[in-house]
């Protein structure tokens, strides 16, 4: 999803992108190496990675946990 | 409770207090020494900024503060980076020529250190320049400030040099109890971020209080502050102990402070102030990040914050941070802030103890110079070392070198090492608690600690090795003596 654009005299220049499900956030000007999954490392695409089993920082303290 | 402790200055440090009053004025007087750069050229939000950073903190000794005027697809914002990036930058700030040595620096904000007699002035939010401009509705942080990404494989866009202020939610009236700390702030939308303090930290401790108790949690995320405050946001202080107040002292610098819309005391020169609520028992997927160790840290559930407004000085600056492999502006910025509690908590038992510098990734290394007071005293110093509220998690290897030896002179430092190390002299703690991104952790969150012991030999007291017996009374006539006294308790102890 793209969440905004940056302009120079009126022309888009870039534009700014987010992911809802790894929260991966990326400007489409960025080099390859960086926003390209063809390129990127895995480790760094989480891939392999179950995101609903990620370490909490620290466990939501509410009785019952998150929402 | 603050003290009447006031920090005595020079009249070269007395006239930079008296000029700084925000970011902007130590700009004006790095650019004086020729410590301040304006790159005009555009530049791109990636990788420009990241490279330029990089190199202008390469210089350690006297890399310059670097202000960006024209970031692509951002006109009107400005970027600063390696601000306080090199020493050079901070011996100015000191009132020191700028060519002036760590030890000196060290030695000199030990003289200060302690000092917290609050030196803050009260002003109306509408006579703040940082309210100067105030956004509430469609907030778009990605349009407000100039983001980018700080290390290649980050995870997104980090805010990773801004001074966090949250009070603590049981006593949110308590001044001192109020937190400053500098936390990594991931952007996750348009209007929310993540905000990583681990429970160690004050502010994750507010953060799971909030949680625990049901209570709100805001926060005003406070960008581009004057240097006082840069240098404290970072520094461990008592939970009680007013970050502002030590600030305030440490240049002798008189701050201006002005009430967030939501309650938290901010500066009100900063360039920026993000206020955001804590979303209790949110989170969100936060990383990779390039960390202070060198590694990009794990990814992990952080709590996640809403943000109710931005506000902001006309042409703001965004001050960041270039943070990753050392040395970087990182490792500057919080060397000898990360070595003075450290010190201060030694001397006060260890009189014998003459420096430490924790400079080395936010501590994982450290070095102590200290005179032995009697055999082994240098390993039980670093044992009292490791049981500071830094040490706890951070201070992993301990140096230990002599009182003549310089900790600032590594050159000093490996001759102690090769000509004083005794390999029985080497301590080994496994299973201590550890920062979570360190690399060399068994576990995330628990590995072994070293201390080495690169004191002069000192022979120990040779006591146990001759031992003249003391001959102790006995016999017959003792024992008769034992049943009188018996038959004495037994008629009532005592009489006339």
């Amino acid at each position: 999803m793209q969440v905004h654009e940056g302009h120079e005299q009126g022309k888009r220049v870039w534009g700014v992108w987010h992911c809802d499900h790894c929260a991966f956030t990326w400007r489409d000007s960025e080099p390859a190496s960086t926003i390209d999954p063809r390129k990127r490392p895995g480790w760094s695409q989480l891939k392999g990675v179950d995101l609903s089993r990620l370490r909490q920082l620290f466990e939501p303290q509410r009785r019952g946990g998150a929402k | 409770m603050p003290t009447e402790n006031v920090v005595q200055l020079s009249e070269a440090a007395k006239a930079i207090a008296a000029r700084l009053g925000n970011l902007r004025d130590y700009l004006d007087l790095l650019a004086e020494h020729g410590q301040m750069v304006r790159w005009t050229d555009p530049v791109s939000p990636e990788p420009d900024l990241r490279n330029v950073s990089v190199a202008a903190g390469n210089d350690v000794a006297g890399g310059p503060a670097v202000l960006f005027d024209k970031v692509l697809g951002y006109p009107g914002h400005r970027v600063a980076t390696n601000v306080l990036g090199s020493f050079a930058n901070l011996a100015i700030l000191l009132g020191f020529p700028k060519t002036a040595t760590v030890r000196e620096m060290f030695f000199e904000m030990v003289r200060r250190w302690g000092s917290d007699k609050p030196l803050l002035d009260r002003v109306p939010r509408e006579q703040s320049p940082v309210f100067e401009n105030h956004v509430d509705r469609d907030i778009n942080l990605y349009k407000l400030l100039p983001l980018h990404r700080i290390n290649e494989f980050d995870g997104g866009f980090y805010i990773a040099k801004a001074c966090i202020v949250t009070r603590d939610p049981l006593e949110p009236d308590n001044f001192g109890k109020q937190n400053v700390g500098i936390y990594r702030i991931q952007v996750m939308g348009p209007d929310t971020v993540t905000i990583l303090s681990i429970p160690a930290h004050d502010g994750g401790r507010q953060m799971m209080a909030a949680e625990a108790h049901d209570k709100p949690l805001r926060a005003a995320i406070m960008i581009g502050n004057h240097p006082a405050m840069t240098l404290f946001g970072g520094t461990p202080v008592g939970y009680d102990e007013s970050e502002f107040a030590y600030a305030s002292q440490i240049l002798g610098s008189r701050l201006r402070l002005t009430q967030a819309h939501n309650g938290a005391d901010i500066l009100a020169d900063s360039e920026m102030v993000i206020e955001a609520d804590m979303v209790l028992n949110e989170r969100e997927t936060e990383g990779p990040f390039g960390e202070f160790p060198g590694s990009y840290s794990g990814v992990r559930k952080v709590p996640l914050f809403k943000v109710t407004s931005v506000s902001h000085r006309h042409n703001p600056i965004f001050e960041n941070i270039y943070i990753g492999r050392g040395w970087t502006e990182h490792d500057t910025l919080i060397g000898l802030p990360t070595s003075l509690p450290i010190y201060s908590a030694l001397k006060k038992d260890f009189p014998e103890v003459q420096a430490v510098n924790a400079m080395y990734q936010h501590g994982l290394t450290a070095i102590i110079s200290v005179r032995n007071r009697m055999s082994g005293f240098a390993k039980s110093v670093a044992m009292r070392a490791l049981g500071t509220p830094h040490g706890v998690m951070y201070l992993k290897n301990i140096i230990l070198v002599d009182d003549f030896v310089d900790p600032f002179d590594l050159n000093e430092v490996m001759w102690a090492l090769s000509t004083r190390t005794r390999a029985n002299d080497i301590v080994v703690l496994p299973n201590m608690p550890m920062v979570p991104i360190d690399p060399a952790a068994e576990v995330p969150g628990k590995g072994h600690r070293l201390i080495i012991d690169a004191t002069s030999f000192m022979a120990p007291d040779n006591l146990g090795a001759d031992p003249h017996l003391v001959t102790r009374p006995g016999g017959p006539e003792v024992d008769d003596i034992m049943k009188r006294l018996r038959a004495m308790q037994d008629q009532g102890g005592h009489r006339d």
